[in-house]
């Protein structure tokens, strides 16, 4: 073979190497920047509907009467941190007077168990923690140990919240409390504006 | 020898014929009476041995709590009515339809007339209020009671003399009854009577055990006292007896009243065959000038936070209810029909509806630890406001104040052991327990589909709709 036929090819055959090379990195980083984690930092407010006044279904729970709930468990505001390693989640529960801090969570998001301990005046409770990103969501699932006289021995309790942005100023979150004791699972929509 | 045979035999015959004859008797004469006393808006800090606050005026009502049960989770329906439908039937009131201005359908069967199918005397002294505004047609004769004296509807009819669902001063009346004697209007129910009426109706409910054990017939008496419901003013003998207000006089007057119904027993001689239950329609009385106390609890009747819904309650039976016992297990008033039905040995809950009872005679006799209830539905009427389950209360409807508005968040859960005042709400620590309380309530709605609720205001005759 001519030696410039030769030299064509191999350029031909080193160009497309490169495109394709070229390409590929390019589909990685565009695939990679979409898969970047959602920012829920900020301060966020819980949106409250208005408490309804139509009349009660008589043995229904009042859920059916008024948009009670059960909340995402975080109060309102509540002031998320997150950066690479881990996402917090502070809001205040106790009064002025009470003199104590505002709670605190802290979740890591490298797939390592986290523990935080809650106080409520019933002892340390001993929540744990893992947490998971599914796309742009955040999957946070906690357990944590009951032991109650009502029940013939200490049981588990799992909850499961989603975090999603919904925009940049509306945070969701979704939490499913698991059945316990042969009752059913139930799962709370929270709305929280950003501010 | 063979005539000592026939002989020996005669008198074996004769002895076992009289030996069954007199275990006959035995078991009819055994049968417990009833003595049910169930004074009106009595918060738990108006009771010495509750923790009272108004200083040493109920030592007779101490001295039952030593001779017998004293329950420190007792529960009860938010309001009068209410109440009483749900201590009658054994039901939650909300499947009774039971409201102030319509009364209780005459369908529902009463503690009365179960005890009255079985040979009872059952007699009522002191204030009805499950006939509505017209309670001529849902009187306490039609309800299984002997005879009846007092105060058909509430005690604040006595400030105006009109009776409820009237508008005419001097409609108030105090009024009596029988099975066969329809009921009269014995005179006015002004402020004189109010102050005398529990007197008259504990002398009555006195005449009538003495009747009773005379007839040698188990006996009922309910002798629901006016007392300390506002206008709280007590009888003239009580008047700044204790120096502490008029509540405290009136609570003097309760403890009193007590005293004589328990001495009475005592003087016929049927103590040990006697059991009796001292507890209050709903929590403490709210209203000023004559505003209770709840105790530890927050909240007062017509709310369903633990000062409405938790009264004192104290039960007796000597001999086979151990004395000077104290528990903080669950029980409901509505477990009493279930209960005196045990007691009684007679199989008299009615099984054509859904009774929300549970029998607790084997707890209160200490033959088992715990109490047969696990948990406690809190209606406001239609509404279920909230659920407690062993020491756990979720608010579905938080609304601390008597008549007055929801407040978000609706839903808070307390644990009544370590915040008895309902004030931290806990929920976010505990999201676990609606799990069980949905649990609850929707094992109750289901039994709706099978047993629907009386609808409030149904008239008579009340026919259940159809069961699925």
């Amino acid at each position: 073979m001519h030696p410039i036929h030769m030299c064509r090819k191999r350029c031909s055959e080193m160009l497309r190497h490169f495109l394709i090379a070229f390409a590929s990195a390019v589909v990685l980083i565009a695939t990679t920047s979409a898969q970047a984690p959602a920012d829920f930092s900020g301060r966020w407010t819980l949106e409250v509907p208005a408490i309804a006044t139509t009349a009660a279904v008589p043995g229904t729970p009042a859920a059916a009467a008024a948009p009670g709930d059960m909340g995402s468990g975080w109060g309102s505001p509540m002031t998320i941190a997150q950066d690479a390693r881990t996402l917090s989640i502070e809001y205040v529960f106790f009064s002025r007077y009470d003199a104590m801090p505002p709670l605190k969570y802290i979740f890591p998001l490298d797939g390592a168990e986290g523990r935080n301990i809650v106080s409520m005046g019933r002892g340390d409770q001993v929540e744990s923690s893992r947490a998971r990103w599914e796309g742009q969501a955040l999957i946070i699932t906690t357990t944590s140990r009951v032991s109650d006289r009502g029940a013939a021995k200490p049981f588990t309790v799992e909850l499961t919240r989603k975090l999603s942005l919904e925009s940049p100023s509306t945070l969701i979150v979704e939490v499913t409390r698991a059945g316990v004791l042969g009752g059913a699972a139930t799962t709370t929509r929270s709305v929280y504006r950003k501010g | 020898m063979k005539r000592f045979a026939i002989l020996s035999g005669a008198c074996i015959v004769l002895w076992a014929g009289a030996f069954i004859s007199a275990r006959d008797q035995g078991a009819s004469s055994a049968r417990p009476n009833i003595v049910l006393m169930f004074p009106d808006n009595l918060g738990w800090g108006e009771v010495n041995v509750y923790g009272g606050v108004r200083g040493a005026i109920t030592p007779r009502l101490d001295r039952m709590a030593a001779e017998g049960l004293r329950l420190n989770n007792f529960n009860v329906e938010f309001s009068c009515t209410v109440s009483r439908a749900a201590l009658m039937t054994g039901r939650y009131a909300v499947r009774t339809g039971a409201s102030q201005a319509a009364g209780m359908t005459l369908w529902e069967t009463t503690i009365a007339e179960g005890l009255q199918s079985i040979g009872y005397a059952t007699g009522l002294f002191g204030k009805w209020h499950l006939g509505g505004d017209r309670p001529e047609n849902r009187n306490p004769s039609q309800q299984g009671f002997d005879e009846y004296y007092g105060v058909p509807r509430t005690s604040n009819e006595s400030l105006t003399t009109i009776a409820q669902g009237q508008k005419e001063p001097n409609t108030a009346y105090i009024w009596e009854g029988s099975k066969t004697a329809p009921p009269k209007n014995v005179k006015l129910f002004d402020l004189d009577a109010r102050r005398t009426v529990d007197r008259e109706s504990v002398e009555k409910s006195i005449a009538f055990m003495e009747r009773s054990v005379r007839d040698k017939k188990p006996f009922f008496v309910y002798y629901p006292m006016t007392q300390i419901h506002f206008p709280t003013l007590t009888h003239p003998d009580f008047i700044g007896k204790t120096g502490a207000g008029d509540i405290a006089d009136a609570m003097a007057e309760v403890d009193y009243n007590v005293g004589r119904m328990l001495d009475a027993i005592d003087r016929l001689g049927i103590t040990r065959n006697t059991i009796v239950f001292w507890c209050a329609d709903n929590g403490a009385e709210g209203r000023r000038p004559w505003r209770g106390s709840s105790g530890p609890w927050s909240g007062f009747y017509n709310s369903v936070m633990e000062g409405g819904i938790r009264t004192p309650c104290i039960v007796r039976w000597p001999g086979r209810i151990p004395a000077g016992k104290v528990t903080n297990e669950l029980v409901h008033e509505i477990d009493f029909f279930p209960t005196i039905a045990a007691a009684v040995g007679a199989d008299i809950v009615p099984k054509d509806r859904a009774i929300d009872g549970i029998n607790q005679l084997p707890f209160f006799e200490g033959k088992q630890a715990a109490s047969s209830r696990e948990s406690v539905l809190l209606y406001a009427n239609a509404q279920l406001r909230a659920v407690k389950w062993h020491d756990w209360k979720l608010h579905y409807v938080y609304a601390p104040e008597a008549g007055g508005p929801a407040m978000p968040p609706l839903m808070r859960l307390f644990n009544l052991l370590s915040d008895p005042k309902e004030e931290s709400d806990i929920k976010d620590a505990n999201p676990w327990i609606q799990s069980v309380t949905d649990r609850i309530v929707n094992e109750f709605t289901e039994t709706m589909k099978k047993y629907p609720n009386v609808p409030t205001n149904a008239p008579d005759p009340y026919v259940p709709q159809k069961m699925q």
